[in-house]
């Protein structure tokens, strides 16, 4: 086993998702099945980054900049009535500072 | 049957002239689909909003500008539809997914913004799995979507709508993504073609994101002249997004007729390995046998880190899902489950209800794998793992000018038959992830069929910015074998033998 219950519990809580009985049981099963599989990863053995350097994207990415210009959207409106809660201009949410 | 009734069978080109030479009028090809739409999908179920009357006032805006002698764009009055996972202004795009089911897009993606501005006439929004995780579109919030050569198997995913739009003859093109296959699979599954371009080649901006480093748009039709002509409005510089490339698009269209001779064709051997369907890999080796007759040269070439591929893309694309898909907490738009609690109560309901089985299995996987003390074990081995496929492919091209191979291991599953076993269904995009961890382009184009009538693919991969070699290829073969602008009959009968 390389994913027990308790394993999806704790990635669970991590990415806010509330999961109940039957799903954490599934997962469980299921996560720690293509976990394993991914370990597959561990037959090529360690390699070196010198020689293999990791790949986050494919192109040569330097992050193109522009001109620091404001100028407005225009969709402030079509943005805010989108939110399902709302008061003027802001988001509203359940209390966070009591 | 009138020739209005016959239009929604044409070639996408062919409507596009007809149409341009007032033969027929934008409405009528438009109010054609639309009927062929209203006979069939209620068996394939290819959509998930459906918008004729926007569709018929669009197409009479276009009739009137052609009335008027007015320019129009190179799609003017062509029918297409659109992945639910493109933002089009004033439609729903829900991703398949609850947790967007009331989100309506403030604005366009902006290959949206250049269909349209082609003259491109949208129908409305294609199912797809929630949030493109799939490969067999049984994972929408809204349904599955049947393929049309046999309602009891599934179209592939995620864009399944838009491979079985196209096949079922509901429009003339449609535009899907592809992050480990989700193009190219489901035009295999369909009997249609489909391109993955290289990554940058289409902008992505307004669409909705998966696993960025690997998402390219692309187009699906009925033949490869079709996808050309889509590709060369979508294709090319936005500096909306970061990753586009500002490099010159080309006239693909051209490279469709001029044929394989002079080319060399590699085939990978690790393709045509272990757990390959005989009748798939009997149907792409004829195929490489018909397109050595037409003048290319074969050469053999290895793939070797082939077999460490789905676990490489399994790690990276749901640890970049899982950062992605953060931003739905029920603040700022779509689903917000209830009030009570606190903050993190709310967006905990909130995701807990809106996601889908699939993504919060992934979200679990990437978060995992992103997690203290796992990062390096699995995160950063499987990014050098990227690496070592992305040498291996340039070292192929080296000895050719583009690969060819099958798709998809097997023809398409029966509906139901794998949705409890996930790993199996990764394991099943074997054959097509590397491409998108590479960044290359990739088409799939017909083959032929299995005994059972159900459609197979062949696969073609180019080095980075050579889709005019793709087209060149996939051109070729579409002219000797016949699969071309094909529609599922949908009356009962199946795809028949390979031609």
């Amino acid at each position: 086993m390389t994913i027990e219950r308790k394993d999806v519990v704790h990635v669970a809580k991590l990415a806010r998702l509330d999961l109940n009985e039957d799903e954490i049981e599934r997962m469980t099963r299921q996560v720690d099945q293509i976990v394993t599989y991914m370990r597959s990863l561990d037959e090529l053995g360690p390699l070196d980054p010198a020689d293999v350097p990791p790949t986050a994207h494919v192109l040569d990415v330097s992050c193109p900049l522009r001109a620091d210009e404001p100028r407005p959207s225009g969709q402030d409106e079509a943005i805010l009535e989108r939110a399902p809660g709302r008061r003027d201009r802001f988001y509203t949410v359940p209390k966070v500072i009591e | 049957m009138t020739a209005t009734d016959a239009l929604w069978k044409l070639s996408l080109a062919e409507v596009a002239r007809r149409i341009r030479a007032k033969d027929v009028s934008a409405e009528e090809a438009t109010r054609a689909c639309l009927a062929r739409v209203a006979a069939v999908e209620a068996r394939v179920h290819s959509f998930i909003h459906l918008d004729g009357e926007a569709a018929i006032s669009a197409a009479r805006a276009i009739d009137a500008r052609l009335a008027t002698g007015d320019e129009v764009g190179p799609l003017a009055g062509v029918p297409i539809a659109l992945k639910d996972v493109l933002a089009a202004e004033g439609t729903a795009t829900t991703c398949g997914s609850k947790i967007l089911e009331p989100f309506v897009s403030p604005y366009d993606a902006t290959c949206v913004a250049r269909l349209k501005r082609a003259g491109a006439v949208s129908l409305g929004k294609l199912n797809m799995d929630e949030f493109a995780m799939g490969s067999t579109t049984e994972h929408s919030a809204f349904g599955p979507t049947r393929n049309p050569w046999s309602l009891d198997h599934v179209p592939g995913g995620s864009s399944g709508g838009s491979a079985a739009a196209v096949a079922a003859g509901e429009c003339f093109a449609t535009l899907g993504s592809d992050t480990g296959g989700s193009i190219r699979q489901p035009a295999s599954f369909c009997g249609v073609v489909g391109i993955k371009p290289t990554y940058g080649r289409v902008s992505r901006f307004g669409l909705v994101a998966f696993a960025s480093s690997l998402d390219q748009i692309g187009p699906l039709a009925r033949s490869v002249e079709d996808t050309a002509l889509m590709l060369e409005v979508i294709a090319g510089h936005d500096p909306r997004d970061a990753t586009s490339l500002d490099v010159p698009t080309a006239r693909w269209t051209d490279e469709v007729g001029k044929g394989v001779k002079g080319l060399r064709l590699g085939i990978p051997k690790e393709a045509f390995g272990e757990g390959l369907d005989p009748e798939v890999g009997a149907a792409v080796r004829a195929s490489i046998e018909r397109l050595a007759g037409e003048g290319a040269e074969i050469v053999d070439v290895e793939l070797p880190h082939t077999p460490y591929a789905v676990a490489t893309y399994y790690v990276l694309a749901p640890a970049e899902a899982s950062s992605n898909l953060a931003r739905y907490d029920g603040v700022r738009y779509g689903l917000r489950a209830g009030q009570d609690g606190s903050l993190v109560d709310m967006y905990k309901r909130t995701r807990s209800a809106g996601f889908g089985d699939e993504v919060k299995r992934r979200i679990l996987i990437g978060t995992y794998v992103l997690s203290a003390g796992y990062y390096d074990a699995y995160y950063r081995k499987a990014q050098q793992v990227r690496t070592l496929v992305r040498r291996d492919y340039e070292k192929a091209f080296e000895r050719c000018d583009a690969l060819v191979m099958p798709v998809a291991p097997e023809p398409p599953f029966k509906i139901g038959e794998a949705t409890g076993d996930p790993l199996r269904l990764y394991l099943s995009d074997v054959l097509t992830i590397g491409v998108n961890l590479a960044g290359l382009p990739g088409i799939s184009v017909p083959c032929g069929a299995s005994k059972a009538g159900l459609p197979i693919g062949l696969q073609i991969v180019g080095p980075p910015l050579r889709e005019d070699t793709l087209f060149r290829v996939a051109g070729a073969w579409e002219g000797v074998s016949g699969w071309k602008n094909r529609v599922a009959p949908l009356d009962g009968s199946s795809a028949g033998g390979a031609a």
